[in-house]
């Protein structure tokens, strides 16, 4: 069921109970007034007429007459006058002594209807004749020492015909109401409803790839709230997307980029490989294949082992951040360095300006050894290369800057993809496979810090890594 | 609309229907106990009380 029709209905079944129950006692409260009004008047009229008939005993208008025959009978045509003076279509009256009527035109047998004994002064009580509603009211009267019961007898049709009048009035403004309910309600739910199926519909174009579409209904009230609560999450959806896309493309690059990789020194395996089989070649010839393939096999195990540590970083990073002694650490990374270096006839500084540094040994080892390494690629013989660490009481950093070729500023930002090579015949000469710097921007972000990159054309380049000293992964 | 609606509209019109034809009910349900009860007023009233019902 819609929640307008379930509301609708609710609202209506309130307002039908509630309108029902004031109605009922309106109309139970109208009713009664009615009947007794109706009951009130026919007891004054007999009243009255009682009065005028005991008047002639008491004011001796008429001599007492001598004997009960004569009495009855001037009380008869006393009483005979009277009424047909004041008797109508809808009121008659009847009049008994000793049980026998002395007087009675009314259509129906009030002594019957309502016996009255010596106890009762008055009575009066409702009945129905041939379908036709009466009042019947009666008084018991003693003329000149005679009891007698005078009754009225009163069509009560057009008191019935108002409290019907009262009724239809009620049912019809019950009806009203009704009608009210079932247009006005369903128009304004529905329409108070509206942002709800926007909502509804725009949840649905979202599923069907439409990320960027928003709800915004700016309304300051619970739908409002709601809105502004599923745009936030169509956002960040929308975002979480947006990188996942972002990560499929670039391991899909990667990918790409490691078969080309891997491509070039295996047409080299198998190129010298065929020669050394169906080839007749000189013994220098022979050792010449044979070093290639050394070096091919070689430049494969080091992409190899690049990619792995790549990977690894970018799928779960494991860190163990804890305070290094600076000068220890830059111990290690020299005397791994030294050999390469000397060989090249490049000098390696350092420079700790802090006792501490706070990281995981292992990786900054590797990331020094890397920039080291692209450091020293870029340089020539002769020129230096500083190594430099700092920290401050939030903050550690570590720095290598070289005096080397430089990178020109518009391949700045894409150093740091994998398989990207500024000069890409230098780097495949030095054995480079294009994921040291990759592997150094993995390592930054797993420490929570970043990788900035300054260089100049023919001066130099620094690279440096800045971190939180706080561990945010714990 | 499905079937549980259409039963509750009906129920709701059923009701309202019902409530309708009972107020006319409730109308001659009160003449008919006025007719059933005549009022008697006795000749000597009790103190404080002058009508009685049999």
């Amino acid at each position: 069921m819609k929640l307008w029709l379930k509301q609708t209905l609710i609202c209506t079944l309130i307002i039908l109970l509630t309108f029902c129950g004031c109605m009922y006692w309106f109309v139970i409260q109208q009713t009664q007034q009615t009947l007794d009004a109706a009951s009130d008047a026919a007891r004054q009229n007999l009243s009255i007429f009682q009065d005028h008939l005991t008047a002639l005993e008491r004011t001796g208008t008429i001599s007492t007459p001598e004997n009960p025959t004569t009495a009855a009978a001037l009380i008869q045509y006393t009483f005979a006058s009277y009424a047909r003076l004041l008797q109508g279509q809808s009121r008659t009256y009847s009049i008994v002594m000793d049980g026998r009527y002395l007087y009675h035109i009314a259509v129906c047998d009030p002594a019957r209807c309502l016996p009255m004994d010596a106890s009762v002064s008055e009575a009066l009580c409702w009945a129905e004749q041939d379908g036709t509603p009466l009042l019947i009211c009666a008084r018991n009267a003693t003329v000149w020492g005679l009891p007698v019961t005078i009754y009225a007898v009163e069509d009560v049709a057009a008191v019935i015909a108002r409290m019907d009048q009262l009724t239809f009035t009620a049912q019809i403004a019950l009806i009203g109401c009704l009608l009210l309910c079932g247009i006005l309600l369903p128009l304004t739910l529905r329409r108070t409803l509206m942002p709800l199926r926007k909502l509804s519909r725009i949840s649905e174009e979202i599923a069907g790839g439409h990320y960027d579409l928003r709800s915004r209904i700016a309304t300051r009230d619970e739908v409002g709230d709601v809105s502004a609560a599923f745009d936030h999450m169509a956002d960040t959806v929308e975002r979480k997307i947006l990188d996942l896309e972002e990560a499929a493309r670039r391991r899909e690059m990667l990918l790409g980029a490691l078969t080309h990789e891997i491509k070039t020194p295996m047409t080299a395996i198998i190129g010298f490989s065929d020669s050394l089989l169906s080839m007749p070649l000189k013994e220098e010839q022979r050792l010449e294949a044979a070093h290639e393939i050394y070096e091919a096999a070689l430049r494969t195990e080091r992409l190899s082992s690049k990619m792995m540590q790549l990977i690894a970083m970018t799928d779960c990073p494991v860190l163990m951040k804890r305070p290094l002694p600076t000068e220890d650490i830059f111990r290690q990374v020299t005397t791994v360095m030294t050999s390469a270096l000397s060989d090249r006839g490049i000098v390696l500084r350092t420079q700790c300006r802090t006792d501490t540094i706070v990281g995981d040994a292992d990786l900054l080892t590797c990331l020094m050894t890397n920039l080291i390494d692209n450091a020293a690629k870029a340089s020539r013989a002769g020129q230096t290369i500083l190594l430099t660490a700092e920290a401050t009481d939030t903050a550690c950093s570590l720095s290598v800057q070289d005096e080397g070729s430089g990178i020109p500023a518009d391949k700045l930002a894409l150093v740091t993809e994998p398989f990207y090579r500024v000069d890409k015949a230098r780097s495949r000469r030095q054995g480079g496979a294009g994921l040291g710097l990759a592997l150094c921007q993995q390592i930054a972000q797993a420490h929570g810090g970043r990788l900035l990159i300054k260089s100049t054309i023919d001066v130099g380049t620094t690279i440096t890594m800045t971190w939180p000293r706080e561990d945010h992964h714990e | 609309m499905n079937k549980k609606s259409i039963a509750a509209i009906l129920a709701l019109l059923v009701l309202a229907a019902a409530l309708l034809v009972g107020l006319r009910f409730t109308t001659r349900g009160i003449l008919r106990s006025r007719m059933a009860h005549p009022v008697f007023v006795t000749a000597t009233p009790a103190p404080g009380s002058d009508v009685s019902e049999p």
